[in-house]
């Protein structure tokens, strides 16, 4: 005999979506990302769990579809759950990370070959782009690094969040991410140059050039710093 | 005539001054190079992969990516370009294989699916020399020689990759003749030689050093005893190698006179008039010479 | 489902697409002081007296402060003072630096680099490294360093934004270290935005009379914190991660010396002992303060102020709390998360159901996000989303409209990417938004090196109150940070270079404020502090209960 089932049965089955965490099967409303099912499912997060807001790259999550072969890859806290979902989080990437003194080396293909000379070894597979949540080209920011194009690698490296989806996905054993970052900091330090009104003004400071602007004001009354607060004029240079 | 060049990792790093110079050269000959807007290392460092269809990923993306710059030059060909003849083996190589092996294409087209990619196996992959001798021609280059390379002698060095293996060959692998033809076609004197295609030790540099400085002693002193003042070569690592322990040698108290290296480009881009940018590369100044003949 | 958004409120949106090209020209008028003041009293949370109450015991008794506050500081320790051994010490160190956000790991390489030995060090933190609000900084970070603008037009813009509440001399510190902070982060590799002719792009912000906003795309707080935490690990600064301070311990002479941690994974606690300890927890967004959903990270309870608080610091402009007037209504997946100002900085207006403006879009963030209330709380001029979530527009499309296709793209990546992953596209629909709690205004009060009340305890960051009175400035938090980590970093190396070790360690502080919560006789026991915010499932906590009672 089949069970008869309610309206309301009807459109809270609608709403809900099965999906397994970890092997086990667990039934949770549909609206939820991955990180929130997890929570309403009744886990308390404490790896796999930061920002929640797609910033912070702690929650990486490999998932795969009921009936699809791929393996997919994606933030917990940015993806919605969907039927079937066969996931589980990673709490964190075992990785590698250089250790270099950004004062003394150079932006070149040596320096990136030096503390990372496992780049050498990538087979151009391209996983790593493929899984990145930020839809990064991953592969093309390493194949950078090798050729010495620092300039493009940081460019194209800029939205790396450093969730190691890539590392782990990468058959030469590659962190890309920690590449990514000393690619990043060489062309910010030895491309990015700083304008010399930085310099300048940071000199006027240390030479205390407005000490005597602070005291005067500092000594103002609420009311004259209110005063003075009211007339400042606006310049907006809308160039920025 | 454009064409789309793969420039490979070396020409980025180590041997600026022959990608400067070959791609000054090839925009006065209107046989172009444009450089493909991304590009992966070329794979040869992959020999210690064992799956084979993996190792071949890489050159074959390029062959795609290439296909799709094709697409995007005008007046083009179904060909791609390197100047790297380490990168031109491992392109060619693979590049006939995928064309006899299909079924290898497709396994690898798998892979390059999700990126949206795909190789018909319709390019061509051609080493720059090639495409001076065989779409250029001699003629063409003796027509636009403004300065003639008077007094150079010069040795052509081809090293293993441009010859061998037999898909890769760009010349007759025993009497080749494409270099000693262009260096006629630039006015410098050809010298015969044993030795071009002696092996300059290749990455035992970074090992065996002991290798390559044996190398590089038989080659370069082979060179000078037959009255050569130049070297050659179309590779950076060869040049590197020869170039740079020779150094080393001088400094060991093993020979005393040291011969300069050129890439091929670099006396075209003399020999065509265009101003070189530096000789900073160079471990063996190059300067010297130069302004002995009046060439610089 | 049509792109991204459900088939009612499309009709809506319909209406919001159509009267754009009439309301590109069409500039609202802003309120007038009198009329500011009305709606922040009408509608702004921290005018609701139910949503607050004053402090019931300690140093700032009597302060008005948010319920949510006023109950962790009304609280329980989470362990008991009687069971912890503090002659087992597991590390005895110069400097703890407790909380790894911006804050933390700025003021560990200022101790570094004011000669304190690393292995001297130790930097504990809550989650992994990484987990912090400073990585979600968007929009920028303030440095007076054009030569039209000067370090005493920053100081008067901050002291107005925050009411003229602030601490000067903490105001000072702030405005005069920017540069040098900007200069210091260029050494680092920063990669700030730069303008074709090498200066620097910045941007104007709420409150500011001169564009001094510094950005890297709109990823500048992750750009800041990855440069900071490489160097973290560069340096080699031991780190304990999943590690909570729960509790400040102080020698015989009442000098904090030192905390008790609590790991996240073994559940066992650990004895701290230090010469000196630099707070550095953060805000408070996840107390959720007057129910409001947040854009803040996972960790941000607010425990260095229970801490701070029971140890003895005073603590100063915790009444009033910064709500964001633009947090995402819509999708479900994201509501509360940040819609940075910038948007409303590069055109977009915001709207009411049938796309006409509500508000002029640049009000400072307190009168605008009590105008947002307002629409939604006391008109039906709002939409509401299938979940129930009430919003408005804001006209993202118009950014483009104005400023030209790829704007967006350029600008504002992070905000586009997190749409999309939602199938929403904002260079063509709107977005829906509403307020959401933001920042924590004020906190433990520090002196201008970085010193709290309290002797051995020093400050910096989101956790401290002064710098931006009652009200901050967008750009100038981040400043902070950096500013004020570096201090305290400082200062502690003065401290470890003079400082005696400390005595022996003791917990009768808390002691002593057990004894006066007790007498508060508080209807339900709570504990603090928070830790990690309770999202669970209802049902699930239920079942909790029932198998924790039956196994009783
Ligand atoms: C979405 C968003 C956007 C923002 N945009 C801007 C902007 O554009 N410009 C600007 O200037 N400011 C902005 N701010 C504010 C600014 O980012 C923060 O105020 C600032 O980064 C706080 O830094 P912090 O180091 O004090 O705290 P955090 O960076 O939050 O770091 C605190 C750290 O302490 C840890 N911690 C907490 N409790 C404990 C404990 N008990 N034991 C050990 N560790 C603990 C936390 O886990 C965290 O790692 C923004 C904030 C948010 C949330
Ligand atoms: S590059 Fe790697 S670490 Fe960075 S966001 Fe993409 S997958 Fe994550
Ligand atoms: S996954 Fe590894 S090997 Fe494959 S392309 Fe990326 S970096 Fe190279
Ligand atoms: S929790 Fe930070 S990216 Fe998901």
């Amino acid at each position: 005999m089949a069970k008869a089932i309610s309206m309301r049965e009807k459109k809270e089955e609608l709403d809900t979506v099965t999906i397994y965490i970890m092997g086990q099967g667990y039934k949770v409303p549909s609206s939820l990302t991955i990180m929130k099912a997890m929570e309403y499912a009744g886990f308390k997060l404490k790896r796999g769990v930061g920002c929640r807001a797609g910033f912070c790259g702690a929650c990486a999550t490999v998932y795969r579809k009921l009936g699809d072969y791929k393996i997919y890859a994606n933030l917990a806290c940015q993806t919605k759950v969907e039927d079937g979902m066969y996931l589980t989080q990673l709490p964190f990437v075992p990785a590698n990370k250089a250790e270099y003194n950004l004062d003394e080396i150079k932006p070149s293909a040596s320096t990136m070959l030096r503390f990372y000379p496992e780049i050498a070894r990538c087979l151009s597979c391209n996983a790593c782009s493929r899984v990145c949540p930020q839809d990064i080209q991953v592969m093309d920011y390493v194949q950078y690094s090798l050729q010495g194009q620092i300039d493009k690698a940081a460019e194209l490296a800029f939205d790396c969040i450093q969730c190691g989806l890539c590392a782990i996905r990468c058959p030469a054993e590659i962190p890309q991410y920690h590449v990514a970052t000393l690619a990043r900091r060489l062309h910010g330090r030895y491309h990015m140059i700083a304008p010399d009104t930085l310099e300048q003004r940071v000199k006027e400071i240390e030479e205390g050039k407005y000490e005597k602007g602070f005291e005067e004001l500092m000594s103002l009354s609420e009311e004259e710093l209110k005063k003075r607060y009211v007339a400042r004029d606006f310049i907006d240079q809308k160039k920025a | 005539m454009k064409y789309s060049y793969f420039p490979g990792c070396n020409l980025k790093t180590n041997a600026k001054e022959y990608e400067h110079t070959a791609v000054e050269v090839s925009k006065i000959l209107d046989a172009e190079l444009v450089e493909m807007p991304v590009f992966n290392c070329c794979g040869t460092v992959h020999s210690m992969v064992s799956d084979n269809t993996m190792r071949r990923v890489a050159p074959v993306r390029i062959l795609s990516r290439s296909e799709e710059h094709q697409k995007e030059l005008e007046d083009t060909k179904n060909t791609v370009v390197t100047l790297c003849s380490m990168c031109s083996s491992t392109l060619k190589v693979v590049n006939e294989e995928v064309k006899e092996d299909e079924e290898m294409l497709q396994k690898i087209n798998w892979q390059l699916e999700r990126d949206n990619l795909k190789y018909s196996g319709h390019s061509e992959v051609k080493h720059y020399l090639e495409i001076l001798r065989d779409e250029v021609g001699f003629e063409e280059i003796i027509k636009k020689v403004k300065k003639q390379l008077k007094g150079m002698k010069i040795a052509s060095y081809y090293g293993c990759m441009l010859l061998h293996p037999d898909k890769a060959k760009i010349d007759d692998s025993e009497t080749p003749t494409v270099m000693e033809s262009l260096t006629l076609a630039l006015g410098g004197e050809v010298v015969d030689w044993p030795y071009f295609k002696t092996c300059c030790g290749s990455y035992h540099v970074v090992d065996k050093e002991d290798i390559v400085n044996n190398q590089v002693l038989k080659i370069t002193e082979g060179a000078k005893k037959r009255g050569a003042n130049a070297i050659i070569t179309a590779c950076p690592l060869c040049a590197y190698n020869l170039d740079s322990q020779q150094v080393f040698l001088q400094k060991k108290g093993v020979i005393k006179e040291t011969i300069p290296v050129f890439y091929f480009t670099q006396l075209m881009a003399i020999a065509l008039g265009i101003k070189l940018k530096n000789f900073e590369d160079h471990h063996v100044d190059p300067k010297p010479l130069l302004k002995s003949l009046g060439l610089i | 489902m049509i792109r991204g958004y459900p088939e009612s409120m499309r009709k809506s949106i319909d209406k919001v697409n159509k009267t754009r090209d009439k309301r590109i020209d069409q500039i609202m008028k802003d309120l007038t002081l009198e009329e500011r003041e009305k709606v922040l009293h009408e509608f702004h949370p921290d005018y609701n007296p139910a949503y607050k109450r004053d402090i019931g015991w300690g140093q700032n008794k009597g302060d008005n402060v948010p319920n949510e506050v006023a109950d962790i500081l009304e609280s329980y320790p989470i362990y008991d003072p009687d069971e912890i051994d503090l002659s087992q010490i597991d590390y005895d160190v110069g400097v703890l630096i407790i909380g790894a956000g911006g804050a933390g790991t700025a003021a560990a390489l200022w101790t570094v680099y004011s000669g304190v030995p690393k292995d001297k060090i130790l930097l504990a933190t809550k989650l992994r490294l990484g987990d912090c609000n400073t990585v979600m900084a968007q929009g920028g970070i303030q440095a007076a360093d054009r030569p039209e603008d000067s370090p005493l037009i920053h100081y008067l813009d901050a002291m107005g934004g925050g009411h003229f509440k602030n601490k000067p001399e903490l105001v000072k510190a702030l405005v005069s270290d920017g540069p040098k902070i900007i200069k210091w982060h260029k050494e680092l590799g920063l990669m700030y935005d730069q303008n074709e002719d090498g200066s620097f792009v910045e941007n104007a912000g709420g409150g500011t009379s001169r564009n001094r906003m510094h950005c890297a795309k709109d990823y500048t707080g992750m750009e800041i914190f990855r440069n900071l935490k490489d160097e973290v690990i560069n340096n080699e600064i031991p780190l304990l991660e999943f590690s909570p301070a729960v509790e400040l311990l102080k020698d015989e002479n009442g000098r904090v010396a030192g905390a008790l941690l609590y790991n996240l994974e073994t559940k066992e606690y650990s004895v701290v002992r230090a010469k000196t300890t630099i707070l550095t927890t953060g805000g408070f967004g996840r107390l959720h303060i007057a129910g409001f959903a947040t854009t803040n990270h996972y960790g941000a309870t607010g425990d260095g102020i229970v801490m701070a608080y029971r140890a003895g610091a005073k603590l100063r402009d915790l009444d009033s709390t910064q709500f964001h007037p633009t947090g995402a209504a819509f999708p479900e997946q994201i509501v509360g998360l940040l819609i940075t100002e910038k948007l409303r900085s590069l055109g977009a207006q915001v709207l009411g159901k049938n796309g006409e403006q509500i508000c002029y879009p640049l009000e400072p963030r307190d009168v605008e996000a009590a105008s947002i209330i307002k629409v939604t709380k006391s008109t039906d001029n709002y939409v509401e989303t299938p979940t129930g979530m009430r919003g408005v527009w804001l006209d993202s499309p118009l950014i483009e409209e104005i400023r030209g296709k790829g704007t967006i793209d350029k600008n504002l990546a992070a905000m586009k990417r997190m749409f999309s992953r939602f199938d929403i596209d904002m260079t063509e629909d709107p977005i829906l938004v509403h307020p959401t709690l933001h920042y924590q205004n004020g906190g433990v009060e520090l002196d201008e090196h970085g010193y709290t009340s309290v002797p051995g305890l020093l400050g910096a960051g989101e956790i401290s109150g002064g710098v931006h009175g009652k009200n901050r400035l967008m750009g100038n938090s981040l400043l902070e940070v950096n500013v004020f980590g570096r201090r305290a970093g400082i200062s502690a190396a003065k401290e470890y270079k003079r400082g005696k070790k400390p005595g022996k360690l003791t917990l009768s502080h808390v002691k002593k404020a057990i004894e006066q919560i007790d007498t508060l006789n508080l209807k339900k026991k709570r504990f603090s502090p928070v830790i990690l915010p309770e999202y669970r499932s209802e049902a699930v906590r239920d079942r909790l209960i029932q198998l924790f009672e039956s196994s009783l």
